[in-house]
């Protein structure tokens, strides 16, 4: 029966796990001003740039367990969660946040940084990234886990 | 699927009780004289009651009965629809949409987040010293964007700005790029920007910088 047991929770536990949400988004789906967008995204110069993030039934932001992005350069590089209600009255945004070292980086976004995401009914909202970029840095893509 | 989990879960954990508190009824009870709750009684009963479908083992009996009731629980709830993820239940839908609720809604988070701001207790040091970076780059940004920032108010672990626009429209704009490019502050921010009656007159909101989220 022990052994029974074990079985079962196993069997039925182990889906959960697999329940783990992953979306990935092109950096070629950003827009911005004083950018060029190939195979990557590269800043011509000091640049603001906007990302979309998928927000479904399978991947809900307001689920995110965390965010990450993929570049170049992690000069003056930073990005924050922000989200904007449907009716368009209210623009939110979390802490700001930059990667370090140097060459290719993955800055990830969690906790506290994703706040707006899951504050009150802003799970409800339009999620998106915003993200400033100096000279030359470059943003491949980005990666949500839920 | 959530349900079912909890309920094979349950299964197993009941199973696993009865089997100890079985055997550990068996180790306080002498073998040839079962009492009235001793797993042999309980199958009589079951039997007698004509609950059981066919005979279970003797040793099994209070696992048959379990097992039976946890089952037709499990046929009831896989016939039931679904929970509704809470999620989604406060998800507007296109037909539903109010903007006059919801307008409602935003300004009284705003004036909430505007009232716990005013009762943030005042620090000198870090209030002056705050305010006049965020003064300078709003200021800057102003210049470039076209507003104008009237008034700078930090207290110890928030800063609110008030920025004025010469109509509606420029300020739906702009807000959103003060939100994104103020690095002076790397703290969560917030902008409120309810329709105004006449949207080509001078506009003027006020964002909030919250560094204690």
């Amino acid at each position: 029966m022990v052994i029974f047991s074990m079985v079962a929770a196993a069997l039925f536990i182990a889906p959960r796990v697999a329940d783990a949400g992953r979306a990935r988004v092109h950096a070629a789906r950003c827009i911005g001003s004083n950018i060029a967008v190939g195979s990557y995204l590269t800043a011509l110069g000091s640049a603001s740039v906007t990302c979309p993030i998928p927000s479904d039934s399978g991947v809900p932001h307001a689920h995110t367990t965390a965010l990450n992005l993929y570049g170049h350069n992690a000069s003056s590089f930073t990005a924050r969660a922000c989200v904007m209600s449907w009716s368009s009255f209210v623009v939110a945004c979390g802490p700001r946040k930059g990667p370090s070292g140097t060459g290719h980086f993955n800055l990830s976004l969690q906790g506290n940084d994703l706040t707006q995401w899951k504050t009150g009914n802003q799970g409800t909202w339009f999620p998106y990234v915003a993200i400033n970029m100096s000279f030359a840095s470059r943003l491949y893509g980005l990666l949500i886990s839920t | 699927m959530k349900q079912q989990h909890v309920l094979v879960l349950s299964v197993s954990a009941l199973s696993v009780a009865a089997l100890v508190g079985w055997l550990g009824g068996i180790a306080s009870q002498p073998a040839t004289q079962p009492s009235p709750g001793a797993p042999v009684a309980v199958l009589e009963r079951v039997v007698a009651s004509g609950s059981a479908t066919s005979a279970p083992a003797p040793s099994l009996g209070p696992v048959w009965s379990a097992m039976q009731a946890l089952g037709a629980r499990v046929e009831a709830l896989e016939e039931a629809p679904p929970p509704q993820d809470p999620l989604e239940e406060s998800d507007p839908q296109p037909q539903e949409i109010d903007l006059a609720q919801a307008l409602a809604e935003a300004t009284a988070q705003h004036e909430d987040a505007l009232s716990r701001h005013g009762a943030t207790p005042y620090d000198a040091a870090w209030a002056e010293s705050t305010g006049s970076r965020l003064q300078e780059e709003l200021t800057e940004l102003g210049a470039e964007r076209k507003f104008t920032v009237d008034k700078v108010d930090c207290r110890s672990t928030s800063c609110v700005v008030t920025l004025g626009w010469s109509g509606y429209g420029m300020a739906m704009a702009d807000a959103t790029e003060v939100l994104h490019r103020t690095t002076s502050l790397p703290c969560a921010n917030r902008a409120f920007l309810p329709p105004p009656d006449d949207a080509d007159a001078p506009y003027e909101t006020r964002i909030i910088f919250d560094c204690a989220e």
